[in-house]
């Protein structure tokens, strides 16, 4: 059965994780940032998240930038310590995927000069390469793009693969980075915001169950929704009490 | 414990117009020639898709239908135990391009098939894992069956070739300037292609004599976020998950990933020795006479793969002619091969580090057509 080891949540009232290593919360203005934009969160930026410089961050998308955020709070919760890394799977959901820089790109494209800095990160996959890299898990990845499904379909796979036996841990991130393309496309009102959950068959931690899971994964209903924060409205009543403040 | 296999009962794969017949993907793959040719504004690459003037502008969308009508419905189950895993890496970008007010990439693809196509499985998963893609969303659909959470699944997988994928490859180097030439020495680039394919999946059980997937594993280099690992121990991985508790040389073949692109078939060839040792099986690939089809690539390949366990023949690899010392490699090339039937690796890897390696077996029956 899989048990939920760690948790967090990057959302415009700041940042929450939870796991071995303890539960806590930080407002935006405790980090010394600026207020939320049009989008639900402040510039992200990598000392909010990381102790060491991090060059790194400072280049990537905006949702590589926010799944790579909720993996680093994964990590600051204990979720990581003593576990194979080879073997942590990562599944990840998106419901706006790399719209925002798939703009940018096509901006670029349009005017001559097509980036290829910016085309490395036109596939809605590439956090989870991006996590790969800073946290050494060379475990499966999958990444789903089912609508408003997105994030609750990771979180239910991750406990499938834990509960069948394909993967020890489980990294599941459900993340959207919003801006004016998804306003532009009509997804209203987008959010940005990320969750991350590390599920194992072994550790401590309430049970997950991947059934109770899937049978969620139907609720949601289109219009009711905000990109991102769907993923937490929806989910955390499923995880409480495992999660509540 | 060992699961038990999935079987492939049905598949399809429609390519764009060139110089095989529409219908006919797996002579054209034998036949050793190549769809590839200059493309204005594109570069080198597979024609543009020859199609309905309802579908203009939405290549992938019209790929994928094209793949699916001919699997589905006839191979439809019980209500509420069918599944459907979509693959895609961009899908149709025409009308957001356009205006930027459509649903773009993926969704847009499953909304369009939706319309299409009335009765297509309400229970989905849509993967998009870079180039792995297809082959991830195999992975996926056989779990389904193999946990017991549906009885047959439907796995597509298109992508259409845009101006917005061409022109990213360009920037960033990658594209060849005279087509893929997969393993090949003088290997300079990838070319891109387009296409739609489709399989049909039931439990081993409910399909004696098909031929079926017997292992499959997946992982991530965990090293770099668009260039293969140097040493190719991400795919080993994958492969060695892949081929556990079997007896490797009982592998006939393998399908590599075959880009064309200098690293990537490099880091190919190390993980096939660093897996294989000395007695790598013949290799063969495909993009040199397709192009890269991205979402669809994997898919292509699995049941490319499927049909070399089953008659044993082995395509040869378009654009391949003299092979590098150090790789070391029994690259199929000129003509296809003939081989005793038997177990087929396919491997594939993509942006992001991702891998994967899925591993088919005959059946004691002939080949799905």
């Amino acid at each position: 059965m899989a048990r939920l080891i760690a948790y967090s949540r990057i959302c415009p009232a700041g940042l929450q994780w939870r796991g071995p290593a303890g539960t806590h919360r930080a407002t935006w203005a405790e980090l010394g940032a600026g207020p939320p934009d049009a989008f639900g969160l402040p510039p992200l930026r990598a000392k909010y998240f990381f102790d060491e410089p991090f060059p790194k961050f400072g280049r990537m998308d905006p949702l590589c930038k926010v799944a790579v955020a909720a993996a680093q709070l994964i990590q600051r919760a204990g979720g990581f310590e003593g576990r194979n890394r080879d073997e942590i799977a990562q599944s990840g959901g998106t419901a706006l995927g790399c719209l925002e820089v798939d703009a940018q790109f096509e901006a670029t494209r349009r005017a001559g000069a097509p980036s290829p800095a910016l085309f490395v990160y036109t596939l809605p996959s590439m956090f989870q390469g991006e996590v790969a890299i800073q946290f050494k898990l060379r475990g499966r990845c999958a990444l789903f793009c089912d609508g408003e499904r997105s994030g609750i379909t990771a979180l239910a796979t991750a406990a499938h693969w834990v509960d069948h036996g394909r993967a020890p841990a489980v990294l599941a991130i459900a993340c959207d980075a919003a801006g004016p393309a998804a306003q532009a496309a009509g997804f209203g009102p987008p959010q940005t915001a990320a969750m991350a959950w590390l599920l194992a068959a072994n550790g401590k931690g309430p049970e997950v169950t991947g059934p109770a899971l899937r049978q969620s994964a139907a609720t949601p209903h289109r219009g009711d929704l905000r990109h991102g924060l769907t993923f937490m409205d929806t989910l955390e009543a499923w995880l409480t009490p495992a999660t509540a403040p | 414990m060992a699961l038990p296999p999935v079987a492939i009962v049905a598949n399809a794969c429609a390519l764009p117009r060139g110089l095989a017949p529409h219908d006919d993907w797996l002579g054209l793959i034998y036949s050793g020639q190549s769809l590839l040719q200059p493309r204005p504004h594109l570069g080198y690459g597979a024609p543009a898709s020859t199609l309905d003037p309802g579908f203009a502008g939405h290549a992938a969308t019209a790929l994928a239908f094209a793949a699916l009508r001919r699997v589905w419905p006839a191979h439809q189950s019980a209500p509420g135990r069918d599944a459907m895993v979509l693959a895609a890496t961009k899908g149709d970008m025409d009308d957001w391009l356009a205006d930027g007010r459509a649903r773009p990439g993926l969704q847009g693809l499953a909304h369009a098939l939706d319309d299409m196509v009335p009765g297509l499985p309400a229970r989905r998963l849509t993967v998009s894992n870079a180039c792995v893609s297809g082959a991830q969303a195999v992975i996926e659909a056989a779990e389904l069956l193999q946990d017991g959470e549906a009885d047959r699944a439907l796995v597509l997988g298109a992508d259409g070739l845009s101006p917005f994928v061409a022109q990213g490859f360009h920037a960033l180097q990658g594209v060849s300037p005279t087509g893929a030439r997969p393993f090949d020495a003088t290997r300079d680039g990838l070319s891109l292609g387009e296409a739609g394919a489709a399989c049909v999946l039931l439990r081993a059980a409910d399909a004696p004599g098909a031929p079926r997937m017997v292992g499959w594993g997946a992982s991530n280099d965990a090293n770099h976020i668009s260039g293969p690992s140097r040493d190719g121990s991400g795919l080993a991985l994958a492969m060695q998950r892949a081929l556990a508790g079997v007896d490797k040389s009982r592998v006939i073949a393998i399908c590599g990933h075959g880009t064309g692109t200098v690293y990537n078939d490099a880091m190919e060839a190390r993980a096939f020795h660093a897996v294989f040792g000395p007695r790598v099986p013949p290799v063969f690939g495909i993009k040199g006479a397709i192009g890269h089809t991205l979402g669809a690539a994997g898919l292509i390949e699995v049941i490319l793969s499927a049909h070399v366990a089953v008659t044993g023949r082995v395509p040869p690899t378009a654009g391949f002619a003299r092979g590098e010392q150090e790789f070391a490699l029994d690259v199929v090339h000129g003509t296809a091969r003939q081989l005793t039937p038997g177990l087929v690796l396919t491997t594939n890897s993509g942006f992001g580090g991702m891998n994967t390696a899925i591993l088919v077996a005959p059946g004691e029956g002939p080949w799905p057509a």
